[in-house]
């Protein structure tokens, strides 16, 4: 079993047998996670009745025994039954696993279009590898082998793409041999840096780490609801308001300062967690290799011709610094998968930015002439902004007894709300060049989003009956959309035009 | 007034609106309906009820007087290298579908468009969940016979491409091999 031959998958193989304890590890935390607090409550129950008094620990025991016997029995059931193998006669790849419920998932060789191994810490500590399986297309069948040792792991992915390459194309299999681990050994290997990481996540994702910092929060206060209504104790809660009570002015708007810099701690530990020590290599001009993770080891490899969408976002800061973050969108079909099928690069140099565009493109980018939208947009957004801020203030005045000053607050988030849509204004333009299409977009953090034209599936163009000056335009790729509004009409309809035209006369393909 | 792209649409069947109006009627039959229980329940009184009322229909009166104005917008070009659908009437929006990028293209028919002769023409492309390809009403002759095109093209431009294209499409045209026609020539009904 364990050895690189190919014959090997062509009838059915199990994982890795430290894979039974992987399982029963899974679904014991699983389990935890779903009866653990109730366990704890039972367990708390349980010693402060009388009958802990008369039986002790004996039935606690007997329970955890019966429980995890039970778990480790279905693990094993689980190893046993999960098989897979390469059917040759259906060219497709077949997984077979359930207990009671068989399950059995074939995927066709040709949809395979990405293998990626991962380690997460439990499999780091049976030194085992996860094996993914991703597919193309709309009946997305996606499989996870979750413990295979290094070499059968490594072997399954080679000999996976290479079919799948094989049957794709209708290729010689020697090209699909290349993504073997010799060539990746003596291509160059290139670090991000975690300063790069900390300092890019630093100022870029506050708004992620505000999210997540207030869904902290909220959990928190649930669970404080819980304790307390667990202890019954009246006095915890007393304390609390007393507490409040007692509060002053200086101490509260220490913690507020306090747990508004709780987002940006958590997001930066997240992100330097998550992308830890990312690195890419070229490994051949079809493929880009990426490994990154302190906890979590990921290692995917970036197919250069499905890219669909490049995005680079940067700040005034980043720029400064001249770095960026940089997402590839790979093809997609599925909407609630989007996630998956990209690809971040926190803190990306410049000089590593050029690499990867001359990777995936054969050039830098270009930005062609520019076309803004009218400035009709901003008028509109400022009265927007303006008529948002009146009506908080009447609300204020009229149901809170906001005091007169208030309004200088308000004058004061209108003027900020105005400067940002002003800097949105300036930053929302189109580049168009006959290689690129860029879509320019944000206030303080600028988005590029970079699409090559033979990559567009279809166009729409919009605009109201009312405004028909005024076009929108919605430029569908197969990860997505790009989308701009108040743009001049006949710019943009003579440009789709164009756009089309070129399209259906290319001959390179989207995918 | 709005100068329509340099393109012939064929406009959609009138007899389309027809479907929308009797939706429309049975719709509005059990909105109404269903009012004037939850009225006769609630114990609210005849005015009110009947101004509600009222109302709902002069919503749903407006409703029917946009559709209607909404066909002189609707239409299908088929064209040498792509397809172009317009729809909407306050929202005008013209969707361009390049030859080679359809995956496959679908005919949908309900009770009432078989009833009318009526034909829903889907097209799809790999990018990722829409359904805004599609446009209703046409005449079921003529929608079989612009799937048929479409379909063609489709192949030529896979013979083009060779064996990498897309397979389902292939598929798809093969079933529709042999209809020989030029759309170009039987597609200009000006609105």
């Amino acid at each position: 079993m364990e050895t690189n031959n190919t014959a090997t998958f062509l009838s059915p193989n199990r994982m890795s047998r430290i894979g039974v304890l992987l399982l029963f590890v899974k679904q014991l935390m699983l389990y935890m996670r779903a009866f653990g607090l109730i366990l704890i409550l039972a367990v708390y129950r349980y010693l402060r009745s009388e009958a802990f008094e008369t039986y002790g620990f004996r039935y606690v025991l007997l329970l955890l025994f019966v429980f995890f016997a039970l778990v480790l029995v279905t693990a094993f059931l689980r190893y046993r039954n999960f098989r897979f193998y390469i059917d040759q006669e259906a060219e497709a790849f077949i997984l077979e696993k359930g207990i009671f419920s068989k399950e059995k998932t074939i995927i066709r060789l040709e949809k395979i279009f990405q293998i990626n191994l991962q380690q997460n810490v439990w499999q780091q500590v049976f030194d085992v590898y996860e094996l993914e399986v991703e597919t193309a297309g709309s009946a997305r069948a996606e499989v996870r082998i979750p413990a295979l040792s290094e070499p059968v792991a490594n072997a399954l992915k080679i000999t996976l793409q290479a079919y799948a390459l094989q049957h794709r194309s209708g290729d010689n299999i020697d090209a699909a041999g290349i993504p073997g681990e010799e060539v990746a050994a003596s291509a160059d290997r290139r670090y991000i840096g975690t300063g790069n990481i900390f300092y890019a996540s630093l100022l870029s994702h506050y708004g992620n780490g505000l999210r997540v910092t207030l869904g902290f929060l909220l959990v928190l206060w649930s669970q404080f609801n819980d304790w307390a209504q667990l202890f019954s104790s009246q006095t915890e809660e007393e304390r609390l308001m007393s507490w409040w009570e007692a509060l002053d002015s200086e101490r509260l708007l220490v913690i507020v300062v306090l747990l508004l810099l709780i987002p940006f701690v958590i997001n930066t530990i997240r992100f330097v967690i998550k992308y830890y020590n990312i690195s890419y290599q070229v490994l051949n001009p079809r493929e880009l290799g990426i490994d990154y993770g302190l906890f979590t080891l990921q290692h995917r490899i970036f197919q250069v011709q499905k890219l669909q969408e490049l995005n680079i976002v940067s700040n005034w800061f980043l720029r400064k610094k001249g770095i960026s973050f940089v997402t590839l969108l790979q093809s997609d079909n599925t909407v609630g998968r989007r996630q998956k099928s990209t690809t971040v690069f926190p803190g990306m140099s410049d000089a590593q930015l050029a690499q990867l565009e001359g990777l995936f493109f054969g050039q830098r980018i270009q930005q062609g002439t520019v076309i803004r939208p009218y400035v009709n947009k901003l008028v509109l957004a400022m009265l927007l902004r303006l008529a948002a801020v009146a009506a908080l203030g009447w609300f204020a005045t009229a149901f809170f007894e906001m005091p007169v000053e208030g309004w200088w607050l308000a004058a004061l988030i209108l003027a900020w709300s105005w400067l940002m849509a002003v800097l949105r204004f300036r930053n929302d333009a189109f580049y168009l060049h006959k290689d690129f299409i860029i879509r320019q977009s944000g206030s303080l953090r600028r988005t590029r989003k970079i699409i090559e034209p033979h990559k567009i599936q279809h166009m729409e163009v919009f605009r109201k009956i009312w405004r028909p000056k005024f076009g929108s335009i919605a430029i569908y790729t197969a990860s997505g959309v790009i989308y701009g509004s108040w743009y001049d009409y006949d710019t943009l309809y003579r440009w789709s035009e164009g756009l089309i035209s070129e399209v259906s006369r290319t001959s390179r393909n989207w995918m | 007034m709005l100068q329509a792209r340099e393109v012939s649409f064929e406009p959609i069947s009138p007899r389309y609106f027809t479907i929308i109006a009797i939706r429309w009627f049975i719709f509005l039959l059990a909105v109404l309906g269903g009012w004037t229980l939850i009225a006769g329940l609630n114990d609210i009184p005849l005015a009110t009820g009947l101004l509600i009322g009222g109302g709902l229909l002069v919503a749903a009166g407006i409703w029917l007087a946009v559709m209607k104005l909404s066909f002189k917008y609707r239409g299908i070009a088929v064209r040498e290298y792509d397809v172009v659908f317009r729809t909407g009437f306050i929202n005008i929006t013209e969707t361009l579908v390049p030859y080679n990028r359809v995956q496959h293209v679908k005919l949908i028919r309900g009770v009432f468009e078989k009833m009318f002769g009526l034909s829903a023409l889907y097209i799809y492309t790999a990018a990722g969940g829409n359904h805004n390809l599609s446009i209703a009403g046409l005449k079921a002759a003529d929608a079989e016979k612009i799937k048929s095109y479409i379909m063609d093209k489709v192949r030529i431009g896979e013979e083009v491409a060779g064996p990498a294209g897309d397979i389902q499409a292939a598929e798809a045209s093969a079933e529709d091999q042999d209809n020989e026609h030029n759309r170009e020539e039987d597609s200009h009904g000006n609105q």
